[in-house]
């Protein structure tokens, strides 16, 4: 004999739907906590669309329960590059040899952990002493880095790049553009650069912007008239093996993240490079900012000077200003100092004032020490998935 | 042999009454995957047929059907094969029921198919009627302008 127990009212006793005669449409009724877990997993985009649905949606990026949801969301749901999550984390920094002394290393870490790191020899000329060397873009692209070298003397600046295949130890030279070595009236100083791939013509490309000092030089015999200040906008073809200079006018007043400990390196993402710029000349109110790539998206970190507490926001649509969006807190925590990158799993390294480098996640704000310590200011991390590509077959 | 001994474990049946009557006999191990009836299995031993008031028959077979089949594969086919209606009702019976995985899915499916979409359009899916006042609407249309751009024609 069966026995049947009713079920208890349980949290949908709203629920109700009705075959309507008109096109046999059924008046589903969606409660909120439900709609929510839907619009968790839409695009911010989308979100900001869909504010005109109905008033609640309008007020759900003020609403701390959905916020968490869409936080979660963003960090561990991004389908799109899954398959790159199999890859290491590339560490760059300046470890200390003895007190003051720096060297540049470069490791390959397996599961964010320096325990199981790989250290790599960095190519010549990129294995001395030099304290100004990084990485272009803080990026690798299809296994390929581009190293970029700037040795100053006095005023006058000089620039090497080179790129590197570390699982083949390719490396190849980026021959100087033409218009570096100037005429004798002007010096360069390079402004920033950056690396990044062109996937229509399947070709690895440089960006360079340059100003120019001038240079007095008595015996110098090209009327004033006849020369030229003006900065300098290059792109290198890795296809073509040629500079050539780009006619796109950089807005005056510019200044490109001038801060003494941070290279002009920018970041790169899906075609397009971008770099921090400000044109507050010191007037500010003393913010630090930090451009990264997080989860598929251009984002910020930024803190006010010596505070501990780092708010991230994300640019959701290119070329918008409207669409930078706070998503992140972290901290207060009194032992951060410095953002360096993001990693893989939806965490942040961070340098902390005693020079050890640690992971917080996001989500739970643990923080995870990685086992390393370097000089201040002279990291960078990313994400590298090894190739076997052959940067000289490329040359056309 | 493993085959045995998960026949054992599982060889109790259990009824499941779906709310238009159609029963579904399945085996202890799949009605699990339902936390709602484990949490009635729990509190009641001696149950042989479970009322499921909510789920219309239609749609408790093919809750089964997931759970019996759910991997990375299949839940990435799965949803293709129901419309918008199907695929809400699904949500609400899977939440009913509390099958996370089958909700995830689902969220995940919606999600994915008003990504692009109007507001307009929405509100037809999901049969909301909008409450804002023609001038915030139009306050909320003009402030994010750049969201509307690329929407998907209705």
């Amino acid at each position: 004999m069966e026995k049947c127990v009713p079920m208890a009212a349980g949290k949908n006793e709203d629920l109700k739907y009705e075959v309507s005669n008109n096109n046999n449409r059924i008046n589903v009724h969606i409660p909120d906590d439900i709609a929510f877990s839907i619009l968790s997993k839409l695009p911010i985009k989308s979100l900001k669309r869909f504010g005109c649905v109905r008033k609640s949606w309008s007020l759900l990026f003020e609403n701390p329960y959905f916020m968490n949801m869409l936080r979660n969301h963003f960090l561990y749901n991004n389908n799109r590059h899954c398959s790159d999550y199999g890859g290491d984390t590339f560490l760059f920094l300046y470890e200390p040899l003895r007190p003051h002394y720096y060297r540049a290393s470069f490791y390959l870490l397996s599961n964010d952990k320096f325990e199981d790191r790989i250290k790599l020899d960095l190519p010549p000329p990129f294995d001395g002493e030099d304290i100004a060397m990084y990485i272009l873009s803080s990026v690798s692209v299809n296994g390929i880095f581009c190293l970029g070298k700037d040795t100053r003397r006095g005023i006058v600046n000089s620039f090497q790049a080179a790129l590197w295949n570390p699982a083949t130890a390719e490396v190849m030279g980026i021959p100087p553009s033409p218009d570096e070595s100037v005429p004798p009236y002007r010096d360069p100083f390079f402004i920033f650069h950056g690396f990044g791939y062109d996937n229509v013509r399947d070709d690895y490309k440089l960006i360079r912007y340059i100003t120019f000092f001038q240079v007095v030089d008595e015996e110098e015999d090209v009327p004033y008239e006849d020369r030229s200040y003006d900065p300098l906008l290059q792109i290198y073809s890795l296809r073509s093996n040629t500079w050539r200079i780009l006619d796109v006018n950089i807005p005056d007043g510019y200044d490109i993240s001038m801060i003494d400990f941070e290279k002009p390196v920018g970041v790169y993402m899906d075609g397009v490079c971008h770099w921090w710029g400000t044109t507050d000349f010191g007037n500010g109110e003393g913010y630090l900012v930090r451009l990264v790539v997080l989860n598929e998206s251009i984002a910020l970190i930024s803190n006010r000077f010596k505070a501990t507490t780092f708010h991230i926001s994300i640019l959701v649509e290119l070329g918008v200003k409207e669409s930078w969006i706070k998503l992140f807190i972290v901290g207060p925590i009194p032992s951060l100092d410095w953002p360096i990158a993001v990693g893989k799993k939806g965490g942040i390294c961070f340098r902390q004032t005693n020079d050890e480098l640690v992971w917080i996640d996001l989500s739970t704000q643990i923080i995870d020490e990685i086992g390393v310590k370097g000089e201040r200011y002279c990291y960078q991390m990313g994400i590298y998935k090894e190739s076997l590509l052959c940067i000289g077959g490329i040359n056309d | 042999m493993a085959e045995e001994k998960s026949q054992a474990s599982s060889s109790k049946m259990l009824t499941l009454k779906a709310s238009d009557g159609v029963l579904f006999e399945v085996e202890l191990n799949i009605a699990k995957e339902m936390k709602t009836v484990q949490a009635y299995i729990d509190d009641c031993e001696d149950i042989e047929t479970i009322p499921i008031p909510n789920v219309l028959g239609k749609h408790l077979a093919i809750v089964i059907e997931y759970i019996k089949k759910t991997n990375e594969e299949y839940d990435a086919e799965f949803e293709k094969q129901w419309n918008m209606d199907d695929l809400q009702l699904l949500l609400l019976a899977a939440n009913y029921l509390n099958i996370s995985g089958l909700q995830e899915c689902l969220c995940k499916a919606i999600a994915k198919r008003i990504e692009n979409k109007s507001p307009e359009y929405v509100r037809k899916v999901f049969n909301i009627e909008n409450d804002h006042s023609p001038e915030e609407e139009a306050k909320l249309r003009k402030e994010y302008k750049w969201a509307f751009e690329g929407v998907d024609k209705d």
